[in-house]
């Protein structure tokens, strides 16, 4: 009990309750240890450990302990006492006893906690050693020194890790808590405020602010929301003012485009029929949407590849009506004035003068009404009358490009071009020239000056036989067409399709018709020779002449469903007085001495070919023979006459 | 464009442009709008954003009537085109003429004669 004199030696001289003593002693070097940062965290710890017994006094700080004046003090110490006592009967020996009881109950504590006898001697050495604040973190130290006997260094340093975790902890509330302190104290005190707090703090949170002042609501005056209403509406006004006068202007602007396109479609509704080729097409110049007319004869059966015969409708809005702008193919044609294609056909028929080698005008095919210039010309049919022109000049500009192929292969038959634009046909008496004209204003002075001649209506109805001719090009074209789509289909036997293909290629325009005109030339001749070596020798005689019979095979031979094709049929076979082959026959009725049969045709239209039969009276046939030389036949003729005739 | 979806257009735009109407008869009446701000007691701030937010919409739902309108056009000019493309050559005229061979044979030696011999035929 060496612990005794030692406490006694350090206790009494503070007069000082030994109960609160043992506290101070401790406090002491927590509070010489500790800076002020860690001042709470040493406030607690003692008292967690070693003032479990003790009254709640035992926290008051030591300093106010000892500056407090002795009439404080008294009370104080009587107040700790408890009731009934009296600071009379507080004596020392009375004090000695008390602390050996204290002294007693911390060794047992110290021994039922520890049951280690070094650990309580330690402890003990360090209570008794209270005054020196060095030794006094002693205990733990070597505490943990002698546990290291029994604990391992793991637990140790496990121990240790989480002694530093609540040091942390602890040191991050305290602070927390002295910038909440702090930042509460700014509103009054902002200066002695701003020393405490954090610099992250008082660069976020602008002092004053947890002062919980109470915030006037200023209720907007009766004037103030008027003027604000009235602002309201005044926007509100402003923008329905915007839209109002958006959508007039789009209005007015839209009703003036549909006023445009109403008129654009009525008047397409009133010119085009239900027969014309309509497509949706892509304006070039412009790149808008427009509606593409086909005036060319493509879908009729052409071939004619030039000129697609393309226009776009367009509305122009300098006259204010529609207009059909045909569409150049190739680039070149594009700088050539929309005037140089409106060329027509003109058919001169010259006649030979008998005495010199001259020729004279003597019939022109007048113009197509379409060409003359409209005279007091009627608005509604405008559109009309641009689509018939437009029709009208692609057609004749493909019946020259064909009539030209054709005359290629016609030159020895008098037919000559003689430049891109003029085919002659020569006959002995005469001469026809068929030229591709350039409608020009002369022309259609000339026109209505000229006087009528004598060929004038031979001249026209060959140039109308000519474009009827071409039309049944297009019919044959038209029907080669849809046979082959057919036979395409079924199982076609390719000769045919080949033919036809071949047949179809031929243009016919200039042929037929020269054929017609040479076999009369032809006929004409050989009835010369039949008069001049047969008839004018004999005496009993009778001449019949008689184009050949026509066959109707194509139409009953064929059997066809098609309606199309026995429609197209029926017009081409309208034609086949002009486009069959020439063949006459000429019968000679020599009475009791037989007949002679004389057949010419035309192969090719234009070649001349005469059989020649003799039947005799007993109808033998003794001749049939073929010729091609007039001059042969006239001899051949004669020889007849007079071996079997006379 | 089929007739179907011309009509479901048709639908749409239609309904589009009740709607944008509506919208703009709403955001236009002055005496509702101010008698809500003076029930609810609301700040002049609200009542600028209404009043901008009114605007907007304002502008929005014309500028739709206007484009609703402009559909309208358009499929009308669709419809005129359909019409027009999709019209049927009528079958019973072009039938009608029958071409009489006989006539056109007479017709035909008639050139012959006039042409060739440069006679008419008496």
């Amino acid at each position: 009990m060496d612990v005794k004199p030692v406490s006694e030696a350090e206790g009494v001289p503070l007069l000082l309750d030994p109960n609160l003593f043992g506290l101070f002693s401790k406090r002491t070097p927590a509070d010489l240890d500790t800076t002020s940062d860690n001042k709470e965290q040493n406030e607690q710890q003692p008292a967690t450990d070693h003032l479990k017994p003790h009254s709640s006094l035992v926290n008051n700080p030591f300093e106010t302990y000892e500056k407090t004046p002795l009439d404080q003090l008294i009370p104080l110490i009587v107040r700790s006492r408890g009731q009934g006592f009296k600071f009379a009967d507080l004596s020392e020996q009375l004090l000695l006893n008390e602390i050996e009881q204290e002294q007693e109950r911390n060794g047992i504590e110290t021994h039922v906690s520890d049951n280690d006898n070094d650990i309580n001697k330690e402890s003990e050495e360090s209570l008794d050693q209270n005054g020196l604040p060095l030794k006094r973190s002693t205990p733990e130290a070597t505490f943990e020194a002698n546990d290291e006997h029994t604990m391992s260094l793991e637990k140790f340093q496990q121990c240790k890790r989480n002694t530093i975790q609540s040091l942390d902890l602890a040191l991050n509330e305290s602070s927390l808590a002295l910038e909440f302190v702090s930042l509460m104290l700014s509103s009054v005190r902002p200066s002695a405020a701003s020393a405490s707090m954090s610099p992250y703090l008082k660069k976020n949170v602008p002092a004053g602010t947890l002062s919980g002042e109470k915030v006037l609501l200023n209720r907007p005056s009766r004037e103030e929301t008027l003027q604000k209403q009235v602002i309201n509406k005044g926007w509100k006004l402003r923008s329905l003012e915007e839209a109002r006068s958006l959508l007039k202007e789009v209005y007015l602007e839209s009703t003036k485009t549909l006023e445009k396109e109403r008129k654009h479609w009525s008047e397409i509704s009133h010119f085009i029929s239900n027969k014309d080729v309509v497509f949706k097409t892509r304006d070039k110049d412009t790149g808008e949407r427009s509606l593409g007319f086909k005036y060319g004869y493509r879908d009729s059966g052409s071939s004619y590849k030039l000129d697609r015969g393309i226009a776009v409708l367009k509305h122009n809005a300098l006259l204010r009506k529609l207009e059909l702008v045909p569409i150049e193919e190739n680039a070149k044609a594009v700088h050539i004035n929309q005037k140089n294609r409106e060329k027509f056909l003109r058919v001169r028929i010259f006649t030979k003068l008998q005495e010199e080698d001259d020729y004279i005008l003597t019939g022109e095919s007048d113009l197509d009404s379409l060409l003359l210039p409209e005279k007091d010309e009627d608005e509604e049919d405008d559109m009309r009358i641009q689509i018939k022109r437009l029709k009208f000049f692609i057609f004749e500009q493909e019946l020259m490009n064909r009539i030209l192929k054709e005359s290629e292969q016609l030159f020895s038959y008098g037919v000559s071009i003689e430049n891109e634009n003029k085919v002659v046909i020569e006959f002995p008496t005469e001469k026809m020239e068929v030229e591709y004209v350039q409608l020009n204003d002369d022309i259609l002075l000339n026109h209505q000056q000229d006087a009528p001649k004598t060929n004038d209506k031979r001249a026209r109805l060959f140039l109308v036989m000519m474009r009827l001719l071409l039309v049944v090009m297009y019919k044959k074209q038209l029907k080669g067409n849809i046979l082959s789509v057919q036979q395409s289909g079924a199982a076609a036997t390719k000769n045919t399709r080949s033919s036809n293909a071949s047949k179809l290629s031929e243009p016919l325009i200039i042929r037929p018709i020269l054929g017609k005109i040479r076999h009369n030339s032809y006929l004409c001749l050989l009835k010369k020779i039949i008069k001049d070596s047969v008839l004018d020798s004999v005496l009993e005689k009778d001449l019949r002449i008689s184009p050949k019979a026509k066959t109707a095979e194509d139409l009953s031979a064929s059997k066809i469903f098609d309606d199309h094709i026995s429609k197209l049929n029926m017009e081409i076979y309208a034609f086949d007085e002009i486009l069959s082959v020439p063949e006459t026959e000429i019968v000679v009725d020599l009475a009791k001495n037989g007949r002679l049969l004389l057949t010419l045709q035309s192969p090719n239209y234009c070649n001349a070919i005469t059989t020649v039969k003799y039947v005799d009276s007993s109808e033998n046939i003794h001749f049939n023979t073929r010729f091609s030389d007039f001059k042969e036949l006239e001899e051949f003729l004669h020889f007849i006459v007079t071996e079997y005739v006379n | 464009m089929s007739t179907r979806s011309l009509l479901e257009q048709l639908d749409r735009t239609t309904e589009l442009l009740a709607q944008s109407l509506a919208q703009i008869v709403k955001f236009s009446s002055l005496s509702k709008d101010s008698d809500k701000i003076e029930e609810s007691g609301q700040v002049a701030e609200s009542v600028a954003t209404m009043a901008t937010d009114g605007i907007v919409l304002v502008n929005t739902h014309t500028s739709q009537l206007i484009k609703g309108i402009q559909d309208l056009l358009v499929m009308t000019r669709t419809i005129r085109e359909k019409w027009l493309l999709s019209q049927v050559p009528d079958k019973k005229s072009s039938q009608d003429r029958q071409i009489d061979v006989e006539k056109c044979s007479k017709l035909l030696e008639e050139w012959v004669s006039v042409v060739v011999t440069g006679t008419s035929p008496q």
